[in-house]
């Protein structure tokens, strides 16, 4: 169940259920424990106080039965008398086992008294003499003792011997005869006996169940009882065991006189007992009552137990019964979160749990659905968005090619001349944008220019597209216009119907091939940036307004000279106003510095450099703006190589091997570092190699290979017109350093190309793979070479 | 480029020691493949590569070189190369050839360490 809504609904209900349950249980088992125990006590006093009464109306009933015989007689009577007397006597009173009449022996006719004695045998009558008996009766307890005192008493229990032959409890009554001085003189003892066992079953409210017993205690320390059902005399001492004997002997010493109640160990001395006994006056004896609280509580355990087992099913019920109902409550809860989780998963038509009433369960499925259908028409509403967006995104990506199309060699250029390299790239921020380069040969002039429409976007685009073609009306007149005209004539035309008063500003040149002279012009764009001698200088600039805003204006013409190995470069603000994520613009101060760095490196590679230098700084940040770069190159000696060699070789199984000695004679040929040749061949062997096995090309096609050395390089540059294949990124790579099991067979070459050489590159051109490869001279010799000046 | 192999072989210590004069390149490089295949058949417990007079090792040529060293070393035996000019050891750092792969730089720590192949070989035969 984990942590479900059911488990936590059930597990603190039951919780408290069941403390619930155990308090009351035990609360009432204290309570039953108390009444249980006090309701003994009563009855233990009640049956002993009972059983004194009985045995006191037993005693006044066998007074009152011998109460004739005690009244003084006239005379001592006869035998015959005595025998009616006594038959009579055992007739009307059933308890009585037997009866008897003892004359003194001063009254009696014989010298050895007369004692005739009557008791039961079954159903009959027999006689006996206690005269008879060896013994002396006269000087028999139950004689003796009412003689001296002269009162009706109980003597102690003793065994009949003479007829009857059991255990007897006497009550005997003295008699007396009227004497001439009208005084009283004794003549005998009437006796009645009751059996022990029949005085105890007399007894009948001594009986306690079989877990305790009543008894009697006679002054002698006999006890009369049935401790296990079967009735007893015995001397206390027999019928103690253990702890039991000392300290009922004790107590009762202490107390005998007035009985009471006390906790002692049971007769068998192993569990603790109650003890009530109460003297029955004028008897020498007690009555008494024992037994065992904890015996007696056993039902009240079975009960409890009994209880307990009820409870715990009650309280399992009870658990069962929430588990169900929160179940079939939370079943819905389930139901919604599957369907949630189907409707996660796009299937906005899974079937909802049943919401009937009002209940907060309803409310959430009717809300839920309510959700589902907002969610389903936003999704239809998504899904039209999107299919109208990548409509729009294909528009755009069309609109794109088409913008990109307009600008010379689509969007990144180079071009090649013995006095100039051009290289230029548009970066739009969005799908298209409004930054523009153009170029154009004129005969020996270059003309040159690169602009930013104000936004970007389709707009821009549009008003882009509207002045690239204006420019290119300016690069095909018969002879250069100046810049400065070029550009008056410009904002004429996109000033008319620019309603929407968009605005270009744009940088225009004229450079003349031969002299190297710049006349350019600037309508409101940044000066370029010219590098000369490892130094980066902004170009002094006067400039004009931007474009298209207002008619008639003029603008200011500005001219440069240039020399061998300077490089120019013109940007828009997409660069000097890149912004990082926390809104820092790059800055000119930046970008100069920027543009300093890759000045040793190929025109090419500085333009990616340079790219790549601002999007370092940017990190990530979306492009905020067009960019756009254009960067000239007079060709000089420190950029333009020493010497060239180039020369064309079959692609067939020769090639590694004519490569080979192609190499060393170019190497040999220009007094290049005999340390370098043994890379440059490790190289060069990995690229024909790549070729031959990979290009496909048609059977005769040639390799074209080039060695270009310059001051502090050389560059290999390896010409195929097999397939596009660039082994740079296509060819297998091995891991390397692994040991001989998990060496792989192969793949080595690459590591080769890349750790021999400081610089690779490849780029595919007209159906040709060019790949250039460059390996660094130990520091190059320092040339002196005095730029040309143009003066 | 050519390649030329001279076989000294020592059967006392089971070695087969093949010298290489020239260079090892994409064109030598089947030829040498097809001498160590030979080498590799006769069950040398060690075939020593000699490059003291070998020019120039390419790619193409550690291609052949790893893969004799995986077979002799499947079948318990080993390849070893001694006597590397400097720029054969460049390429072979370069590319980190096998560096389980015994070098020697003389012909005395290739007697050392056959002495202690020796050894062991005793020793794991007579415990």
């Amino acid at each position: 169940m984990g942590r479900s809504f059911t488990a936590r609904l059930v597990i603190p209900v039951a919780l408290v259920a069941a403390v619930v349950i155990a308090t009351g249980l035990f609360i009432d088992y204290r309570i039953s424990r108390a009444q249980i125990a006090a309701g003994l006590e009563a009855n233990a006093r009640n049956s002993i106080a009972a059983a004194v009464l009985r045995i006191q109306e037993l005693t006044r009933g066998l007074e009152s039965s011998l109460r004739f015989l005690g009244e003084a007689m006239e005379e001592v009577p006869d035998e015959a008398r005595m025998d009616k007397v006594l038959r009579s006597l055992l007739d009307s009173n059933p308890e009585v086992f037997a009866a008897a009449i003892a004359l003194d022996p001063a009254y009696s006719p014989s010298p050895s008294g007369l004692a005739p004695y009557r008791y039961r045998r079954g159903s009959e009558l027999m006689s006996a003499d206690l005269a008879s008996a060896a013994a002396l009766y006269w000087e028999e307890p139950w004689f003796a003792s009412i003689r001296d005192t002269g009162a009706p008493a109980w003597v102690e229990p003793y065994f009949e011997s003479t007829g009857a032959m059991v255990e007897l409890a006497t009550f005997s009554v003295p008699l007396h005869r009227n004497t001439p001085d009208g005084g009283q003189t004794f003549i005998g003892v009437a006796t009645i006996d009751i059996r022990l066992r029949d005085l105890y079953e007399y007894l009948e409210d001594l009986r306690v169940d079989d877990r305790g017993f009543g008894f009697m205690l006679t002054s002698r320390g006999t006890l009369i009882g049935a401790p296990d059902g079967r009735v007893i005399s015995a001397p206390l001492s027999e019928v103690l065991h253990g702890d039991a004997v000392s300290d009922w002997q004790s107590w009762l010493q202490r107390t005998k006189a007035s009985g009471g109640h006390t906790t002692v160990s049971c007769p068998d001395g192993n569990e603790i007992c109650q003890l009530r006994i109460a003297n029955v006056e004028g008897v020498a004896w007690s009555v008494g009552i024992v037994y065992s609280e904890a015996s007696l509580l056993q039902p009240l355990h079975s009960y409890q137990v009994r209880v307990l087992i009820v409870g715990a099913g009650m309280l399992l019920l009870v658990a069962l019964v929430i588990g169900i109902v929160a179940r079939r409550l939370t079943a819905p809860l389930l139901e919604l979160a599957d369907a949630s989780r189907s409707i996660a998963r796009g299937e906005l038509d899974v079937a909802l749990p049943e919401a009937d009433g009002d209940d907060e369960v309803s409310q959430l499925v009717t809300a839920f659905d309510g959700m589902r259908q907002d969610l389903g028409q936003y999704l239809r509403d998504l899904e039209a968005a999107a299919v109208q967006r990548s409509r729009m995104d294909g528009e755009l990506g069309a609109a794109r090619e088409i913008q990109m199309a307009m600008l010379p060699q689509g969007g990144q250029a180079e071009f090649h001349h013995e006095a100039l390299t051009l290289w230029a790239r548009v970066r739009p921020a969005k799908a298209v944008g409004g930054d523009l380069y153009a170029f154009q040969q004129l005969g020996q002039y270059l003309l040159i220019s690169i602009g930013d429409v104000s936004d970007k976007g389709v707009p821009a685009a549009l008003f882009m597209a509207r002045a690239i073609s204006l420019i290119q009306q300016w690069e095909v007149q018969p002879a250069p216009v100046p810049p400065h005209i070029a550009l008056q004539q410009l904002n004429e035309a996109l000033t008319r119907d620019n309603e929407s008063c968009m605005f270009l500003t744009l940088f225009i040149a004229v450079l003349d091939l031969q002299s190297l002279e710049l006349l350019f012009a600037s309508g409101g764009h940044t000066a370029p940036v010219l590098l000369r001698e490892g130094q980066s200088h902004v170009i002094a600039q006067e400039r004009g307004p931007a474009l298209g805003l207002q008619e008639g204006l003029s603008f200011p013409a500005n001219s440069i000279q240039l020399q061998r190995d300077d490089r120019l470069v013109i940007y828009t603000d997409g660069f000097d106003e890149a912004q990082d994520i926390r809104d820092e613009l790059l800055g000119e101060d930046r970008l100069y510095e920027i543009l300093a760095q890759p000045d040793n490196l190929p025109l090419n590679e500085a333009g990616e450099a340079i790219f790549a230098a601002v999007d370092t700084f940017v990190a990530g940040a979306p492009q905020f703006d067009d960019m756009s770069l254009m960067l000239l190159e007079i060709p000089g000696e420190r950029r333009a190589p020493l010497q060239a060699e180039r020369s064309s070789l079959g692609i067939d199984d020769s090639l590694p091997g004519e490569a080979a000695r192609w190499l060393e004679e170019q190497w040999q040929a220009q007094g290049l570092p005999e340390s370098k040749l043994h890379d440059m061949q490790l190289v060069l062997e990995e690229v024909v190699c790549n070729i031959r096995d990979h290009a496909q090309t048609e059977a005769n096609a040639s390799l074209s290979l080039g060695l270009e050395r310059f001051v502090d390089r050389v560059e290999l540059e390896c010409v195929d017109p097999g397939h596009a294949y660039n082994p740079l990124a296509d060819a297998q790579r091995s891991t390397l350093g692994q040991n001989t099991e998990d060496a792989s067979i192969g793949g080595l070459g690459l590591h080769l190309i890349t750790q021999l050489t400081s610089r690779q590159s490849y780029h595919r051109e007209e159906g040709r793979n060019i790949l250039r490869l460059r390996i660094d001279l130990a520091s190059p010799a320092e040339h002196d070479t005095p730029a040309p000046t143009g003066d | 480029m050519n390649l030329d192999t001279q076989r000294h072989e020592d059967p006392a210590k089971s070695l087969l020691r093949v010298s290489m004069i020239g260079g090892l390149n994409t064109d030598t490089a089947p030829g040498f493949e097809a001498t160590l295949n030979d080498a590799i058949a006769e069950d040398w417990q060690m075939v020593l590569l000699d490059m003291q007079a070998l020019d120039y090792v390419s790619s193409a040529g550690l291609r052949v070189i790893f893969k004799a060293a995986k077979q002799l070393k499947s079948a318990g035996r080993s390849l070893a190369v001694a006597n590397r000019q400097p720029q054969i050891e460049k390429v072979f750092q370069i590319l980190q050839a096998l560096p389980d792969m015994a070098v020697f730089s003389n012909d005395a720590e290739l007697d050392e360490y056959l002495d202690a192949m020796q050894a062991k070989v005793r020793h794991h035969d007579n415990p």
